[in-house]
């Protein structure tokens, strides 16, 4: 690349690379449904032939785009660009990504079938789908592997494959990980971001193994690690995890648990650094909280009339999966008439907070959740003491006031971004409860809980009308790109150049 | 804690309590005595109370020495949280002697929410009630209402340097300190204000057909932004024209006393530094309206007179977060009532008798919102928010996050222990809004023209609680809930 | 004693004058010439202008020659580059003064051996465990542990309504036959005596009390003291010395540190966990009342300012905070400050001091400790074999004018002496002496 066209890159707006990078996604996202086709091939479903089609297109919009348009690209990334980029990513792919269910008859309208997408994208695991075991096991296939995809992030996905972007990796990563101020796990973002890959695959293949061990058919094993581990929460089949076993239930509540981990203290697990792990802060207020919930839920549930040891599984499966937003949802749960009322309060509180910063999962993050109590209480005791100096810290380290300015701002966001979405749910002529559930459920992307089905025993997703299907699609995008993403798009100075 | 317990900080505590309590005493006298005009029966023991009460005010006034504020700095605290306790508290008296409301929590309830100017209640039918407690009532709301400006005015200067932003008074470059030149001035023009609105919109509701009695209820409950009512269905069944009045009240009462002083002694010059407020506050408050009047004319099929007036008046009824009604408001389209509700958290201007976050708060709160959204597109812009052309000091951006943050946790606080007492998650929710902004009705049974009559004992505590943490900005109750204040000094 | 002392101001002429006192022979370092001439000019040294870096100087200083060399300039890497140097060219000890505390830590202490720094001393760190001990024994104005807590020495403040007051020696030990402890010396008027059996205590006079373990209880009686339990406490000053107090005693106790810098308000704030750090300046005592000194039981004065904390401390203790602690740099104001009613005066050039002297001091000195206010010392002595002290009882001993044998350590027996105690070898001996006979004392137990 010649001096002259980066100099000239630099000045204006560098769509190319964005197209490049862009289309290179899309080649990989096209790779991938080779998966699903195969399954589609070897199950005989019927469905092999429109999955090639959506394979293909995906593959020619990629080769249009990393090619043709973003020909003679200039590897030069700011920060304006990413947010392009990060905004234009999770805009096309799930787009994309809901070809395979309208082209299979999966689903009947785009609408549907971009919600589908975009809570595979997103991780968050509601579903459309009424009759899953009607749906052909490719389609099903896709479906789960999207979340697999979202999980890391996207974003995540190009850092680590462009190893010529350099600052523009940071750049990206600042873009889409509004919330995260931990250190690199190398001086290097492209290879941090691999390190966090491996992570991600080791859990990935571990998961899948031990499930397949404990004696699960490897489509139903499949599908279920990939909504573990990315903390989504599609169910493979209407039977949902009904024919696992006890074993293979307490393996997913650990691997949940492990999904609203931080990644990089997860690789510290790997590396055996076990005393950085439980020195984060973090890490022990999730596992604490963890703890009391499923302790809380368990005596709740116990008093409710189940044996004592099913009432601490059910309580632990549950909470791991609220908690790391993750959405599995056991059939017992949902088919459950009365839900103790402190299961499901402490189940919306544990919603809202949300996993752990830098994990797969959405929520507040309870880091933020932990720099605003402590801000607010030195806050207050600077009321008593006008001129005492206190900063927050986490780790030891001290969190500047900006930052926290911002935390304050996306909490302002997310509240506004839930009542937004209750507003719209009500309109639709849901009670105002389940509304507030429903919202507050899909913005931190978790997705389907027992809290829907106690307002409302027979609620579905497909009966809302469009424009409640779209607020939530809105909900599950701002949720899991931290909101400040998504609004840029629409604020004016944004489209300034 | 065994710092507090030395004699001067327990007499500094105790010895200001004891004229607001001698002042309560004689207005429950007062008011019975204008209920006796009404046919009334003498209450022996709520004269007694009333006067058992006055005696220990004055024996508090008169026989504990006064202490020294200055010497700890949680005394003002702790001072303003322990002044509308016991107020509220002994404000339940007529409630219980005349036997009008039995329970303690109830009664609490009741004279709380008038206290803080909040007009929940708990009472079922309000037309049984006697013209005393009635009276009460009414002044309870008057008296509070414009306590929360003398606390403001008073006692927050007092708590010293940078701490002003504590509930926002003044904020911007330009403060209080220059529009007035003592807090004594200050106390006085704002008393003015408001014993002039009220002489006038008693006589404006008398000439719009309104008798006596009514004409000064409803203004002692309207202009502190109260909105407890002398009828069962609110201002519904009043004269169009009493109403609209009523209405100006409301509105009124969301503006901050000072600068509605400054504008009658044509002082522009003062007028300059809060005009921004007063634009936004009257922004919302259109904006409210205008919602109101479309959906109640489009979606609820109302003809464009009534939709206009109905719309108008309690659309700012609930900016203002007074919560008096002009009709049920429970069939209402509850879309309209969430977006009503969430409009009352915003609340008036800061200094006024209106409760929420206050309109100020809600400008710097979204200014900042941008502004960060902003700097993530050019990170090395630097643009402070402004007000009033001022730059807004950093602090005061903090504390309104703060203060916002706070609301949120205490909101969502209440509303799990709600839950838990039992309370169906709609009333939950409506109750929680209502209470902590001091707007009063809230949603389902609570809501409208219905009453919290049905809740349990616990919840009315709760709430009435809630109700003393929405007054006081939250900050100043939730300090007392930190270890650290009573360990450390 | 050959010793070299490179420095660049106060402590190390401190160190230089009072050491040269003690008959050793100083050559001081140091770049300031003028500041040079005026030393030489008061003391019997030999002094060399240059820099201490330079292994030209330190040849000329004859280094190669010498058993001490003392490295207490300002700046800790020039400290540690100095030593190593001096080392390198055939110093037999070094000691390097240093100000981050995080260089003690014990695994580093290896590190540094090797590369050449014997010694490392930290003043405000151990100023700062000064301020710790005071807070944690309220009674006692300084207090002393000697092999391990074997024997303790305190010193105490005769209050009104003591029971020794207008009492002479022989009295006391007749009365009080029974107590584990005895007075070694008194501070009155700032001069200080070793009582003898005629001597009658005054109000006001400081008592050097040594004493067996456990018998602070009876010591309190005696002295008319009452205990005050710390709980809440004051630093004005966010130096060094204030902060590694705060971070030792934040644990046990409320900590309030004030200090007028705004940034290294809020550098403190990341270091200090539990400690409440103020913005403001600690002359303005309305400020100090504002932000709850009088609820404070301690107040602690650090700032920069020797003046400041003179005044800022008196002003507490007129307030009545019970204990107050001042740091005072100029040496000269110590008896005055005393005096005038600070409980504890802090000094770094006499602490650094009197670490130091442990590597001086003839015959195998184990601890010591140079007090404040007197010139006095207290050594803590091994008793060498074949040593002259040995062969006779203590009153045949003829111990010089101006020391006195305070306590015997024997295995973990505690002895305090009478006149026909008969010390034995490897015996710890604790001795309170004045820096004139040190060397001779010294000499006796070699």
């Amino acid at each position: 690349m010649s001096k002259r066209t980066a100099i000239s890159h630099i000045r204006t707006f560098n769509f190319r690379l964005i197209y490049k990078l862009l289309g290179s996604l899309l080649m990989w996202l096209s790779a991938a449904m080779i998966l699903p086709c195969a399954v589609s091939l070897v199950c005989h479903d019927g469905s092999q032939f429109e999955l090639s089609i959506s394979m293909l297109l995906m593959l020619a919009a990629g080769l249009f785009l990393h090619n043709i348009a973003g020909r003679g690209a200039a590897y030069e990334l700011h920060e304006k660009e990413s947010f392009w980029l990060t905004s234009l990513m999770w805009l096309l792919i799930p787009l994309l990504g809901a070809m395979p269910f309208v082209l299979s008859g999966s689903v009947n309208n785009f609408v549907d079938a971009l919600f589908e997408s975009v809570s595979g994208f997103t991780t968050t695991g509601s579903s459309i789908l009424t009759n899953l075991d009607e749906v052909p096991r490719g389609v099903i296939v896709w479906r789960s592997m999207t979340q697999w995809v979202g999980g890391l992030g996207l974003i995540m996905f190009i850092i680590a494959m462009q190893r010529r972007l350099h600052v523009g990796g940071t750049h990206l990563y600042g873009a889409e990980f509004s919330g995260t101020i931990q250190r690199k796990l190398n001086p290097h973002m492209t290879t941090s971001v691999s390190l966090m890959w491996r992570v991600y695959i080791a859990m990935t293949i571990g998961l899948l193994a031990i499930l397949l061990l404990t004696g699960n058919g490897f489509l139903n094993a499949f599908c279920i690690t990939m909504s573990a581990v990315s903390s989504g929460g599609f169910l493979p089949s209407s039977a949902g995890l009904s024919d696992f076993s006890t074993l293979s239930l307490g393996v997913l509540t650990v691997f949940m648990l492990f999904s609203g981990i931080n990644i990089a203290l997860l690789y510290k697990l790997f590396t055996g650094h076990f005393a950085d792990m439980w020195h984060d802060e973090e890490l022990r207020l999730y596992l604490i909280l963890f703890i009391c919930g499923a302790s809380a839920i368990a005596v709740s549930m116990y008093s409710a009339c189940i044996t004592l040891p099913s009432a601490i599984g059910r309580a632990c499966f549950h909470v791991a999966s609220t908690i790391s937003t993750c959405g599995l949802v056991l059939p017992a749960d949902t088919s459950m008439p009365t839900w103790p009322l402190l299961a499901a309060i402490i189940t919306l509180l544990f919603i809202v907070l949300g996993a752990s910063a830098g994990s797969t999962g959405g929520g507040l993050k309870l880091k933020r959740v932990m720099i605003l109590f402590r801000y607010v209480q030195n806050y207050l005791l600077s009321m008593v003491h006008p001129r005492a100096v206190a900063k927050v810290k986490i780790d030891g380290r001290v969190i500047s006031n900006e930052y926290i300015n911002k935390v304050f701002a996306f909490v302002f966001l997310y509240m506004a971004f839930a009542a937004g979405g209750t507003l719209l749910l009500t309109d639709s002529g849901q009670p105002l409860a389940s509304s507030i559930c429903l919202a507050l459920a899909n913005l931190s992307n978790l997705g389907p809980t027992p809290l829907i089905h106690i307002a409302d025993p027979t609620f579905c997703y497909t009966a809302l009308p469009t424009l409640s299907k779209c607020g939530l699609i809105v909900l599950m995008l701002a949720g899991r790109i931290e909101i400040f993403a998504l609004i840029a798009i629409f604020s004016p100075a944004y489209w300034k150049r | 804690m065994h710092t507090l317990s030395r004699p001067s900080k327990l007499s500094a505590l105790l010895h200001p309590i004891g004229l607001p309590l001698m002042g309560e005493g004689l207005l429950m006298v007062v008011c019975n005595i204008v209920g006796l005009l009404k046919g009334d029966a003498w209450e022996p023991s709520l004269l007694l109370c009333a006067c058992a009460l006055t005696a220990l005010g004055w024996s508090l006034n008169r026989f504990v020495p006064k202490g020294d504020m200055s010497t700890d700095r949680r005394l003002p605290y702790l001072l303003v949280t322990l002044l509308w306790l016991v107020v509220a508290l002994f404000g339940t008296i007529p409630f219980l002697t005349t036997g009008c409301i039995r329970s303690l929590p109830d009664a609490l309830f009741e004279s709380m929410s008038g206290f803080t100017s909040t007009g929940a209640t708990v009472v079922n039918d309000v037309e049984q009630l006697p013209a005393t407690i009635l009276l009460w009532r009414s002044a309870t709301q008057w008296v509070g209402g414009f306590g929360i400006i003398l606390i403001v005015l008073a006692v927050v200067p007092t708590l010293g340097i940078n701490k002003y932003s504590l509930y926002t008074a003044e904020a911007s470059g330009a403060d209080a300190a220059k529009s007035t030149n003592t807090t004594r001035d200050a106390v006085r023009h704002t008393l003015s204000v408001y014993l002039l609105l009220t002489f006038f919109f008693i006589t404006a509701l008398r000439l719009s057909g309104l008798h006596w009695w009514e004409a000064i209820n409803l203004t002692f409950t309207n202009i502190s932004s109260g909105g407890f009512s002398t009828h069962n269905d609110g201002l519904s069944s009043l004269p169009h024209a009493s109403q609209w009045l009523l209405g100006a009240a409301m509105l009124l009462s969301g503006i901050n006393f000072t600068l509605m002083y400054d504008i009658g002694r044509l002082r522009f010059r003062n007028i300059k530094n809060k005009l921004e407020q007063l634009r936004y506050y009257i922004a919302m408050s259109a904006c409210c309206i205008l919602l109101t009047v479309i959906t109640l004319h489009f979606h609820d099929g109302e003809t464009w007179p009534t939709a206009l007036r109905l719309g108008t008046l309690q659309g700012i009824s609930f900016i203002s977060t007074t919560g008096s009604l002009l009709t049920d408001t429970e069939q209402w389209w509850m879309p309209l009532l969430i977006v009503l509700m969430t409009l009352t958290l915003c609340g008036g201007m800061a200094g006024s008798t209106a409760g929420g976050l206050k309109t100020m708060r809600i400008v710097i709160l979204l200014r900042n919102v941008r502004n960060l959204l902003r700097g993530r597109l050019h990170p090395h812009a630097v643009s402070p928010i402004r007000l009033n052309g001022h730059p807004v000091a950093p602090h005061l951006i903090t504390n309104v996050m703060v203060i916002f943050f706070v609301y949120a946790f205490v909101m969502v606080a209440a509303a799990c222990l709600l839950l838990l007492m039992g309370v169906p998650a709609k009333e939950t929710i409506g109750a929680t809004i209502g209470c902590l902004t001091g707007y009063g009705p809230g949603l389902g049974s609570c809501g409208g023209l219905g009453n919290y009559a049905s809740m349990c004992g616990g919840a009315k505590l709760l709430l009435a609680f809630v109700m003393l943490m929405g007054r006081l900005e939250c900050l100043t109750i939730l300090l007392l809930f930190i270890p650290r204040f009573w360990t450390r000094r | 004693m050959k010793i070299i002392i490179a420095g660049d101001g106060e402590v190390g002429f401190y160190l230089a004058k009072s050491l040269s006192e003690l008959n050793h022979e100083i050559t001081v370092v140091d770049p300031h010439d003028e500041l040079l001439k005026k030393l030489e000019s008061e003391t019997d040294l030999l002094t060399i202008t240059g820099d201490s870096t330079s292994p030209k100087t330190l040849a000329e200083a004859n280094v190669d020659n010498c058993d001490l060399f003392l490295s207490v300039l300002h700046d800790e890497s020039i400290n540690l580059v100095t030593c190593i140097l001096a080392k390198k060219l055939k110093a037999r000890k070094t000691v390097a003064r240093i100000s981050n505390a995080e260089l003690l830590q014990p695994k580093h202490r290896e590190m540094f051996r090797d590369l050449g720094v014997d010694e490392m001393v930290c003043p405000e760190r151990i100023a700062a465990k000064e301020i710790t001990n005071l807070l944690s024994n309220t009674v006692a104005t300084e207090f002393f542990d000697f092999s391990g807590g074997l024997l303790t020495m305190y010193l105490i403040r005769l209050e009104e309504g003591s029971e020794v007051i207008s009492r002479s020696v022989k009295d006391l030990l007749a009365t009080y036959s029974t107590m584990h402890a005895r007075i070694v010396a008194v501070l009155r008027d700032s001069e200080t005596i070793i009582p003898h059996s005629e001597f009658t205590f005054q109000v006001g006079d400081l008592a050097y009390i040594i004493s067996k373990p456990n018998q602070l209880d009876a010591i309190k009686k005696l002295a008319g003291k009452r205990d005050v339990k710390i709980r809440n406490a004051m630093i004005a000053g966010g130096g060094r010395i204030g902060r590694y107090a705060a971070q030792t005693l934040e644990d046990n106790m409320h900590i309030t540190l004030v200090d007028a810098d705004h940034t290294r308000c809020e550098e403190l704030t990341e270091l200090l966990n539990h400690t409440l750090v103020i913005n403001g300046d600690a002359t303005d005592i309305e400020m100090l009342k504002d932000e709850g000194l009088l609820n404070n039981d301690a107040f602690i004065a650090v700032t920069n300012s020797s003046e400041t904390n003179v005044l800022t401390c008196l002003h507490a203790r007129k307030l009545g905070i019970k204990r107050t602690i001042a740091l005072v740099e100029n040496t000269g104001f110590i008896n005055i400050s005393q005096n005038i009613g600070i409980d504890t005066i802090i000094n770094k050039k006499l602490i650094t001091a009197s670490y130091i002297a442990r590597f001086i001091v003839k015959g195998d000195a184990v601890s010591s400790k140079w007090l404040s206010g007197t010139n006095a010392e207290l050594i803590e002595f091994l008793v060498g074999r074949r040593s002259a002290a040995t062969r006779h009882s203590i009153k045949d001993l003829h111990l010089p004018d101006g020391a006195t044998i305070g306590g015997i350590i024997r295995g973990n027996e505690t002895i305090l002496p009478s006149r026909d105690t008969q010390l034995q070898e490897n015996d710890r001996v604790v001795v309170f002496t004045l820096p004139k006979v040190m060397d001779r004392v010294g000499r006796l137990f070699d």
